[in-house]
């Protein structure tokens, strides 16, 4: 009789537990999208809302999932790659899209109105349509004027070595932002590197040079961008896209913000980045997942990119506002430094550049931790306590 | 059908429990780091490794020896400087400890970043990002209540009639202190030196976030190769050494715990005369302390009622509504149900395993068994957040349903956290039963449940509920296994503190910081209507 009090009362404690936890829902007869955390999100524009209607299917039967940059998708994807959950990738770019075929994550599909974008982008990006592209831009350095006094009329990466203008800089995380990652390739191509059959790893010294002179690392673009935005913090320099001044233009008719790349005898430099989605292997919402890519590059939506997401669409036929026109470097203006670095490279040297990086980056500074000799004094000042109270205890 | 298969079928269930979210998934690990040479040689004649290596062992031996000083000090004022208002001092010195490490680390940057407290008042200004001195002092700030509490405890029960002899020979304080207090209070110096050892050795949420890359502790490295690189290998030979240092730390932990006050008993402790002059002093230092421990909640709570009230109503009505949905991945009114949810789970879940540890002791009549429950139910205790839920996701992760039933899969996580503590408080009060009264109920005829609801349950009434408040206090302060495993929809305060620490959207972080800092301190005050907290495993 108590064994069946105390059974009750465990049967008590599991429905406790099971009230408390909210029953997982299936999953199959959703949508299931992977996306970073600022996709057209500024000043905002509802795809799921949007799309929901365009598909006739209730909007709770799409599920995005937000991640805080396109780094975390791909690892996401990948570590779920024998039981995938999303049915489709949204952010992977033309860096990513080869560490996302390694891992065979992705199924390649043609999408309806594929012949409307711009033929080079998916040509750099996919050309067998693993991806599909939909949007992209040039990774600028991007300052705010009124509180940064510019960098004259040439610019080179060499100006953010600067210990002043470092401490103002903020970069993202190449290991886990797209962003981050961009900016990096950018800056081997730009200072040049063994794989690429330079004689040194200048780059290196570049990001030895930006840890050493207190630039400051932030996870993804957003928290870059909060940093930016914040006086306190003292961040008016950061890692975006030559796009960014727009975002001002376009929304109050005025910037005192100015992005720019590297300018050699009025030559423009930059790296390309080139923004996908795709539908993921093993998704169990293959139509669905077709007819959103489908509608991510028709006209409904690419129209969007230019107000809410501050990059050029893929597709061609939408019209570049104005106010882009007014504040930034024009994208035909700009000779891509991606040609430099092949697809192929990446692939086998990304993970051999990002693990030299981290080492570089943590070695620039020691800032007051000892090196061994702290180790081995703490060593022998434990072993000197200990013979002296053994010594004391034998005697005793 | 329980009856008929004896006390052995309690010990099932927590065995389930151990072998399938722990022991297994370890295995695992071992499995993997085991698999290739190459591996190791790889981690090994890595730069990175050794620097980040003695970086975590230099950041936890400072933080040992500054929490070590100040809080020795701070133990020994409480225990013979009789400051004024000491019932209310020594439980306020404790709260640091159990306030979950991110509310700290928040309060902790609104001090030093720029335009914060320290700026303001004094025009200094410390940078907090990439700084090992911000890691250390952070580190330092949570672990002085550790040795503020149990050298307290230790200094109160000083043998009364040595100090006696002393005082007659003409011994000094300083000689007395030397000769008799310290080597008294040693295994207790020890065994919190090991402890906040422990603690500062796997931390991971501090590091992660102010540490910038350039600083890391074998946790977070743990966690940049397996969660943003993929790379199992070497994540998983990083935790193996990770484990051994822990295992030896809790050896040695549970060697010197086990020696603490042997020598007290029968005779009356030392107390010292505290003339007006100490006790001013005293009280003077253990205040400083408590302001200086206490400082991260306070800006916390000063912060966030200020940008309450210069909010617009909109702004106000934000905090709960979907305005940060995109941040956080699901609503914060989910993240609190989530982080309750999880807090309760785990008290009663881990009370529950606890319970059906001592019902099969009960029947077991075996010194043994209940040695080798205590070492196997400690063991966790050696293993951190990151390797438990890499583990974790090593065995489970391939599986179809993984991610849509991770709230399990966090829970355990949370469980694991807790039940060191919460068996090896529930043990000890078992072993006040006495044994004669175990032998009659059985020669009676009472079953087991019988037996512990009659015999037993009287004598662990007390801890089981202390424990089940400890371990919900646990769950809601955890920070790395959710952090790792959680999916937009799971996530807890901490972690979606985590989540906003670099966002420019400071009221919602800082509304969970003050939240995540009144349940701990709402916890904490429970568990001390209870009895002394212990903060020993």
């Amino acid at each position: 009789m108590h064994t069946a009090k105390l059974t009750t009362m465990l049967g008590i404690a599991l429905f406790l537990l099971s009230i408390g936890m909210p029953v997982p829902q299936a999953q199959n007869d959703k949508l299931v999208i992977y996306t970073y955390d600022s996709l057209l999100a500024d000043p905002g524009y509802d795809f799921v809302g949007n799309f929901s209607q365009f598909a006739g299917i209730p909007k709770e039967n799409i599920k995005v999932v937000k991640f805080e940059d396109a780094g975390s998708i791909l690892t996401r994807a990948i570590a779920e790659k024998d039981s995938p959950v999303a049915d489709v990738l949204i952010g992977i770019d033309n860096v990513m899209v080869h560490q996302a075929r390694a891992a065979g994550i992705l199924e390649a599909y043609k999408p309806n109105g594929a012949e409307n974008l711009r033929q080079d982008l998916i040509e750099s990006l996919a050309s067998d349509y693993l991806l599909t592209p939909y949007d992209y831009g040039v990774f600028a350095v991007w300052y705010d004027e009124s509180r940064f006094s510019g960098f004259g009329n040439n610019f080179s990466l060499d100006a953010l070595r600067n210990p002043e203008v470092a401490s103002k800089l903020v970069v993202e995380n190449p290991q886990i932002s797209s962003v981050g990652l961009g900016f990096l390739l950018w800056s081997i191509a730009e200072y040049g590197a063994t794989a690429l059959g330079n004689s040194s790893d200048t780059w290196l010294d570049f990001w030895s040079d930006l840890a050493k002179n207190d630039a400051r690392l932030t996870p993804s673009w957003g928290d870059a961008l909060d940093l930016f935005f914040d006086a306190k913090a003292n961040r008016s320099i950061m890692i975006s896209y030559t796009t960014s001044p727009a975002y001002g233009q376009c929304n109050y008719g005025e910037d005192t913000t100015n992005a720019i790349v590297s300018k050699k005898e009025g030559k423009y430099t930059g790296w390309f980045q080139i923004e996908g989605l795709g539908i993921t292997k093993g998704s169990s919402n293959k139509d669905l997942a077709k007819k959103f890519v489908d509608w991510f590059i028709s006209d409904e939506l690419q129209s969007q990119i230019y107000g809410n997401q501050y990059m050029y669409p893929a597709l061609e036929t939408v019209e570049t506002p104005q106010c882009y026109v007014d504040s930034t470097i024009s994208k035909d203006d700009i000779v891509p430094l991606n040609s430099k670095i092949s697809g192929e490279l990446i692939n086998q040297t990304l993970d051999t550049w990002l693990a030299e990086w981290e080492e570089t980056w943590a070695n620039a500074t020691s800032n007051g931790v000892p090196g061994f000799s702290f180790y081995l004094s703490i060593s022998s000042i434990i072993a000197i306590v200990l013979i002296a109270r053994r010594k004391k205890v034998l005697k005793a | 059908m329980i009856m008929k298969l004896g006390g052995q079928f309690w010990l099932f269930p927590p065995l389930v429990f151990f072998l399938a979210f722990y022991y297994l998934p370890l295995f695992m690990v071992f499995e993997i780091a085991m698999s290739s040479m190459f591996a190791w040689q790889k981690v090994l004649a890595s730069s990175l490794f050794t620097r980040f290596f003695l970086f975590t062992i230099y950041q936890a031996i400072m933080t040992t020896i500054f929490a070590g000083v100040i809080g020795t000090v701070a133990g020994y004022a409480l225990a013979h400087g009789k400051p004024y208002g000491k019932r209310i001092l020594s439980p306020a010195l404790t709260v640091p400890f159990l306030l979950p490490p991110i509310s700290i680390l928040v309060g902790f940057v609104l001090f030093f970043e720029p335009g914060g407290i320290l700026t303001s008042l004094f025009g200094l200004k410390f940078e907090v990002f990439g700084n090992p001195w911000a890691i250390i002092l952070a580190h330092t700030l949570y672990n002085i209540s550790v040795f503020a509490k149990m050298t307290e405890s230790a200094f109160k029960t000083e043998p009364g009639d040595l100090h006696l002899i002393g005082e007659m020979q003409g011994a000094n304080f300083w000689r007395r202190l030397k000769t008799i207090t310290l080597p008294y209070v040693y295994p207790t110096i020890l065994a919190a030196s090991l402890i906040t050892f422990l603690y500062a050795f796997n931390s991971f949420a501090i590091v992660l976030l102010i540490g910038e890359v350039k600083y890391q502790t074998l946790e977070v490295m743990i966690y940049i190769r397996t969660r943003l690189r993929l790379d199992f290998m070497s994540g998983a030979v990083i935790s193996i050494i990770q484990l051994l240092i822990n295992m030896i730390v809790v050896v040695l932990y549970l060697r010197y715990s086990r020696k603490e006050g042997a020598e007290t008993e029968g005779g009356e402790y030392y107390q010292p005369i505290a003339t007006r002059s100490i006790r001013l002093a005293s009280t003077a230092f253990i205040l400083f302390i408590l302001i200086l421990t206490w400082f991260p909640i306070i800006s916390t709570f000063i912060k966030f009622f200020q940008s309450y009230e210069h909010a617009t109503t909109i702004q106000r009505k934000q905090l709960l509504s979907g305005t940060f949905d995109y941040l956080l991945g699901t609503s914060p009114l989910r993240v609190i149900m989530n982080t309750i949810g999880f807090a309760i789970s785990t008290g009663i879940i881990g009370i529950s395993i606890a319970v059906m540890i001592v019902l099969f002791l009960q029947s077991s009549h075996s010194e043994l068994n209940q040695y080798l429950i205590s070492f196997f139910t400690i063991l966790p205790m050696a293993t951190s957040g990151i390797t438990i839920s890499f583990a974790i996701l090593l065995l489970f992760g391939s599986d179809r349903n993984f991610s849509s039933l991770v709230w399990i899969f966090i829970l355990a996580a949370h469980l694991l956290a807790a039940l060191p503590f919460v068996i090896r408080s529930v043990l000890t009060s078992y072993g006040y039963v006495p044994e004669e009264m175990l032998g009659v109920s059985e020669m009676l005829g009472a079953d087991a449940v019988r037996t512990f609801r009659k015999i037993v349950y009287p004598f662990i009434k007390k801890s089981l509920t202390v424990a089940f408040l400890f371990a919900s206090a646990i769950s809601v302060g955890e920070f790395g296994a959710t952090y790792y495993l959680s999916r937009g929809e799971w996530i807890t305060v901490s972690t979606a503190i985590g989540k906003l620490f670099n966002s420019r959207y400071t009221m919602l972080p800082l509304f969970f910081a003050s939240l995540l800092s009144l349940l701990a301190l709402s916890l904490f005050m429970i568990i001390e209507g209870f009895g002394e907290f212990d903060l020993k495993v």
